[in-house]
C-alpha cells in the first residue's frame, strides 16, 4: 500500500541528453529530489534516434513516461495523435514571459500549448580563426573568402555544410525570401526566390565552388578539426565535436547580398513535453516549471553551454561573456521557426532530392523544385491532407 | 479438425456475448447523452440544476498576448452568476476548449460518469452526471455456465463431422441474430445455440484425447511454439490486418484493398520491383560464382595455409553488416573515399558513385557481394567434402578433362546443397534493408531503393502511412512465397528425373 503510494508520486522523464547536457539535467533532478514534499523525479536516458519512435509506440499503450524532452517539430504529429497533453490550463502570462517569445510560440499548435521551452537550436557560422581574420558579413564575401581558401587538390575547402539537406540549405532559402510553406500553411515550393537560393547553393557546391561533395556530419567535423575546412555551418551540438585547442569563432550567418536579408536558419526548440497519459498531471507540470525556471536555465547554460530559452539567463554576466551563447542568441533573431506540422515532415526528403539533383549533379533548379513540390503534394494527398 | 470446431464454437459464443453487451452499452450511452444534452442546454440558458454535482457556463476569455492563453477561460457557476472563478479541473477545461471548436464533446469515464460540453446559443455549458446503470460487465458466470452445459451435452452424445459443421453454421446464424436482432429476442436465441455448441464439443474430445497421448512431445514443442507465436505469427497477423487499414493522426480506418490498389496502380512500384529483382539476381549470381570459385580453389592440394584463408574469407560474414555497409559507404566517397583515391592514383577519373543509377547500384552490389559470398563459400566447401574422390578418379581414368569433371560431376552433386542456399540467399538479398539504406540511401532520387526500403520510407519518412507499409510487406511476402513455391517445385521435379 505504502509502496503503491510512493510509486504514484514518481514523475518519469525521458531525455536523450549526453555529455555535459546530461550532467546538467542530472544535477537539476538531484536538486528537485532534495526539495521537501515533491514527487520523485526519475530520469531515463534514451538514445535520440530511438526516442521519437519509442514515444509514438509506448504512450498510446500507457507505457510511456510522464514527461519527455524533444524538439518542437514533432508537436503537430503528436498533438493530433493525442500523445501530448495540452498544458495551457496550468500556464499564465507571467510564466510565459520567462521565455524568449519565439521559443514559447514554437510550442503552440492549433491554439493550444504543448510544452515549456528548455533551449533553442539553429545553425550559425563557425570559422577557424587561424585561417580567417574577419568572418564574412555577406554571401558575396562568403564566396570570395571561400574561393581564396579552397584547394580541391589538397582537399581544402572554404566552406563545409551538408548542402544536400534542406535543414542546412534553409538559411539561404529564407535569405533569398523563399519558403517551403507559406504563413497560412500552404505548400509554396516553386518560387523565383527558391530558384535563386538553389542556384546559389549550386554555385557554392559546383566545380567553381567552395563546398566539397557528399558532405556528412562526420566528414564536416573531421575537416574542420584538421584545418581543411575554413568555415562550417553547424549548430550548438557541434561545439562538443571541435578538437580542444582549435581556435574558432561563431557568428550569425551572413546577409544575402542580392536581397539584403539575413540568411535565416530553421529554429528548433527543445522542450519538455507532457504525455497525454501522464499519471499525475499537476505533479508533472510542477517538474516542468522547475526545469524551465530561471535558476535551472542558468545552470544549464553554465554547465552545458546550452542556448537556453529564458530571457533572464542573457542578463547574467557569465552567460553574456560566453561568445558561443552570445552568437546563437544573436542568430535567434534571424531564424525561421521550423513548422511543427505533420505536413513539414513530409517535405524533407523530396526537398533533399531536389537539392541532390541541383547541387550535386548540376541540374536546373526550377524543374527539380517542381518535381519536389509534386512529390510533397502526392504525400500530402496520400496522408489525407 | 475437431479442435477447430470446438475453438470456432467458443469464439462464436464469445463474440455473440460481446456484441450483445456492446449493443446494450450503446443504447445506455445514447440515453445518457440525450439526457446530458438537455441538461447542458438548460445550464447554457442559465437555468440552475442544483442536483448536478458539476455544471458551469463558460464566460468570455481573458485578453492575452499569447493566443494559446485565450483558451484559459473563466467559468461561472449558473447558481452564482456574479462569482467568477477559474475551472480547477483540467479535464473540464480541456473539454470546454474542444467543444468550442467542435460544437459538442462528450467523455465517459471508466466509472460510467459522463461529462458533456456543449455550445448552445452563444455560450458553452459543461455538465457532469452519473447515468443510472453504467456499463455492463461481461457476464462471466453465464458464459462459463453455457460452456459447461455444452460440455455436458457433448459427453452424452457422439457427433459426426457433418453435424459438427452444421452446429457451427447454426452458431454463426444465432450469433448474427444476437448482434443485429432486436433486444429481447437475443437472450432466447443465445440459449438455443447450446445444442450447436454441444455438437462441436463432442468433436473436440477426440483431438483432446490425442493431446493426452502425446503429452510429452507437445510439452517439448511448446517453448519453441510460443516463441514462434509471439515473435512471428502475431506480428505477421497484425501486419496482414494492418495492410487493410489507413493510418492518419493516430487513428486507423478500414480501407479494404485501397492500399493495394494504390501500390499496384503506381508506376513507381513496378520500377522498384524491377530494381529489387535485378538486385537479387545480380547479387545471388555473384555470391554463388565467387563462393563456388573460392571453395574450389581452397580444395586444391597446392594451396598452403588453407585454414587461415578459410578464416579470412569467412571474416566479412562475421562482421555486423551495418558496420561493413558504413565502411564501404566511406570508401565510395567522391572526395575522400579509398576507391576514388586509388582510381585517381592510377590516373583514372574519379567516379561520383551516388550520382547515377548504375554506379550507385554497383556500389550497393559490391558491398553486398562482399557480405554475401562467404555464406555460399561455406555451403560449397561443406558440399564438396561429401563428393567422393573415387568419382573423380574414375572420371579421370575415363579421360574426362577438368572442365568436363566440373560440369558433369561437381555441379550436379553440389546441386542438392546449393539450391536451398540459393533460395535462402535470394530471400535475404530481396529484403537486404541495411545495405540499401546505409550505402546508397536510395540515391539518386530513390532510384536504387528496393521494396523493403520503400516500405520503410512510407512508414517513417512520408507521413506515418503504416497501413501502406504493411501492404508493401504483404506484397513482398507474396512475391517471395510464389518464388519459393516455384523453386521448390522445380527442385522436386529435378530430383525425380
Amino acid at each position: 500500500m505504502i509502496q503503491a503510494l510512493v510509486l504514484l508520486q514518481t514523475v518519469v522523464l525521458w531525455h536523450s541528453y549526453r555529455a555535459q547536457e546530461k550532467v546538467a539535467i542530472e544535477q537539476l533532478a538531484a536538486q528537485w529530489n532534495a526539495l521537501p514534499d515533491v514527487p520523485r523525479l526519475e530520469l531515463l536516458a534514451v538514445p535520440y534516434d530511438a526516442l521519437a519512435d519509442k514515444i509514438t509506440a509506448a504512450v498510446p499503450r500507457g507505457h510511456g513516461p510522464d514527461l519527455f524532452i524533444f524538439a518542437h517539430d514533432r508537436i503537430g504529429d503528436w498533438a493530433e495523435s493525442k500523445i501530448l497533453e495540452p498544458i495551457e490550463f496550468f500556464v499564465d502570462e507571467p510564466l510565459c514571459d520567462r521565455f524568449l517569445r519565439k521559443t514559447i510560440d514554437a510550442l503552440a499548435y492549433g491554439d493550444s500549448l504543448y510544452g515549456l521551452p528548455l533551449a533553442y537550436k539553429s545553425t550559425a557560422l563557425f570559422y577557424n580563426k587561424a585561417l580567417i581574420a574577419r568572418p564574412p558579413a555577406t554571401t558575396a564575401e562568403l564566396y570570395e573568402i571561400g574561393r581564396r581558401l579552397t584547394d580541391r587538390r589538397a582537399g581544402r575547402f572554404g566552406l563545409v555544410y551538408e548542402n544536400t539537406r534542406l535543414y542546412f540549405h534553409a538559411p539561404f532559402l529564407h535569405g533569398y525570401g523563399g519558403e517551403v510553406f507559406d504563413p497560412q500553411g500552404r505548400l509554396h515550393v516553386t518560387t523565383p526566390e527558391a530558384v535563386r537560393a538553389l542556384a546559389y547553393a549550386r554555385l557554392l557546391g559546383g566545380p567553381d565552388g567552395i563546398v566539397p561533395p557528399e558532405t556528412s556530419g562526420i566528414l564536416l567535423a573531421t575537416l574542420f578539426n584538421e584545418g581543411k575546412a575554413a568555415m562550417v555551418v553547424a549548430g550548438p551540438w557541434f561545439v562538443g565535436e571541435v578538437r580542444p585547442g582549435l581556435s574558432y569563432g561563431v557568428v550569425p550567418l551572413p546577409v544575402v547580398s542580392e536581397t539584403g536579408r539575413r540568411a535565416a536558419p530553421f529554429l528548433g526548440v527543445e522542450a519538455v513535453l507532457m504525455s497525454a497519459r501522464a499519471r499525475d498531471k499537476t505533479a508533472a507540470f510542477r517538474v516542468m516549471e522547475f526545469l524551465t525556471s530561471d535558476a535551472a536555465a542558468l545552470l544549464r547554460a553554465r554547465v552545458a553551454r546550452q542556448p537556453v530559452a529564458n530571457q533572464a539567463a542573457y542578463r547574467d554576466g557569465r552567460v553574456l561573456r560566453d561568445p558561443i551563447l552570445a552568437a546563437f542568441r544573436q542568430q535567434l533573431d534571424w531564424t525561421r521557426t521550423m513548422p511543427g506540422t505533420p505536413e513539414m515532415r513530409m517535405a524533407w526528403s523530396p526537398y533533399d532530392m531536389a537539392l541532390v539533383q541541383v547541387v550535386a549533379f548540376g541540374g536546373a533548379p526550377e524543374p527539380a523544385l517542381r518535381e519536389a513540390e509534386q512529390k510533397i503534394q502526392a504525400y500530402l494527398r496520400g496522408a489525407g491532407r | 479438425m475437431k479442435l477447430c470446431y470446438a475453438v470456432g464454437a467458443l469464439a462464436i459464443v464469445l463474440a455473440a456475448t460481446l456484441g450483445f453487451l456492446r449493443q446494450r452499452n450503446q443504447d445506455a450511452e445514447t440515453r445518457a447523452l440525450t439526457q446530458a444534452r438537455a441538461l447542458a442546454a438548460d445550464v447554457a440558458a442559465r437555468r440552475p440544476h442544483p442536483e448536478l454535482a458539476f455544471a458551469a457556463v463558460v464566460g468570455e476569455p481573458p485578453a492575452s498576448k499569447y493566443p494559446f492563453l485565450r483558451k484559459r477561460r473563466w467559468l461561472l457557476h449558473p447558481e452564482a452568476a456574479r462569482v467568477g472563478r477559474a475551472v480547477d479541473d483540467k479535464d473540464a477545461h480541456d473539454l470546454v476548449a474542444q467543444a468550442q471548436r467542435a460544437g459538442e464533446v462528450a467523455r465517459f469515464a471508466d466509472d460510467g460518469t459522463l461529462t458533456l460540453a456543449l455550445r448552445a446559443g452563444g455560450a458553452t455549458a459543461i455538465v457532469r452526471l452519473r447515468p443510472p446503470g453504467g456499463k455492463q460487465p461481461l457476464p462471466w458466470g453465464w458464459l462459463l455456465l453455457a460452456i459447461g452445459l455444452g460440455g455436458a451435452l457433448a459427453a452424452a452424445g457422439r457427433g459426426r463431422a457433418l453435424a459438427g459443421a452444421a452446429g457451427l453454421a447454426l452458431c454463426a446464424a444465432i450469433c448474427a441474430t444476437m448482434v443485429a436482432g432486436p433486444g429481447s429476442a437475443r437472450l432466447l436465441v443465445g440459449l438455443a445455440a447450446l445444442p450447436g455448441l454441444a455438437l462441436c464439443w463432442a468433436h473436440a474430445r477426440g483431438a483432446l484425447a490425442g493431446l493426452g497421448r502425446h503429452g510429452f512431445a507437445y510439452a517439448y514443442v511448446t517453448p519453441a511454439g510460443l516463441g514462434l507465436l509471439v515473435l512471428v505469427l502475431v506480428p505477421f497477423a497484425v501486419g496482414c490486418v494492418l495492410g487493410f487499414f489507413d493510418h492518419a493522426r493516430g487513428r486507423y480506418t478500414f480501407v479494404g484493398f485501397g492500399n493495394f490498389r494504390e501500390i499496384l496502380g503506381s508506376a513507381e512500384f513496378y520500377a522498384t520491383l524491377a530494381v529489387t529483382i535485378a538486385w537479387t539476381a545480380v547479387n545471388v549470381l555473384l555470391h554463388v560464382a565467387i563462393g563456388l570459385a573460392l571453395a574450389l580453389a581452397l580444395r586444391e592440394p597446392w594451396v598452403r595455409l588453407r585454414g587461415l584463408f578459410r578464416v579470412l574469407l569467412i571474416l566479412p560474414w562475421a562482421v555486423p553488416n551495418y558496420i561493413t555497409a558504413l565502411l564501404w559507404k566511406g570508401m565510395f566517397h567522391q572526395q575522400y573515399g579509398a576507391i576514388n583515391t586509388i582510381l585517381s592514383a592510377c590516373g583514372l577519373a574519379r567516379v561520383s558513385w551516388f550520382s547515377g543509377f548504375v554506379p550507385a547500384f554497383a556500389a550497393n552490389v559490391v558491398t553486398n557481394t562482399w557480405l554475401g559470398f562467404p555464406f555460399m563459400m561455406v555451403v560449397c566447401l561443406g558440399a564438396l567434402q561429401s563428393i567422393p574422390r573415387e568419382v573423380y578418379e574414375a572420371a579421370a581414368v575415363d579421360g574426362a578433362g577438368s572442365v568436363a569433371r566440373f560440369f558433369r560431376i561437381t555441379l550436379p552433386l553440389l546441386r542438392p546443397a546449393l539450391v536451398p542456399a540459393v533460395i535462402i540467399g535470394s530471400i535475404w538479398t530481396f529484403n537486404q534493408f541495411n545495405i540499401i539504406y546505409l550505402v546508397s540511401e536510395g540515391k539518386p532520387g530513390g532510384s536504387t531503393d528496393i521494396l523493403i526500403t520503400e516500405a520503410y520510407r512510407w512508414a517513417f519518412e512520408r507521413g506515418e502511412r503504416y497501413g501502406l507499409a504493411a501492404a508493401y510487406g504483404l506484397i513482398i511476402f507474396l512475391v517471395l512465397f510464389a518464388f519459393c513455391m516455384l523453386a521448390t517445385r522445380k527442385r522436386r521435379a529435378a530430383e525425380v528425373t
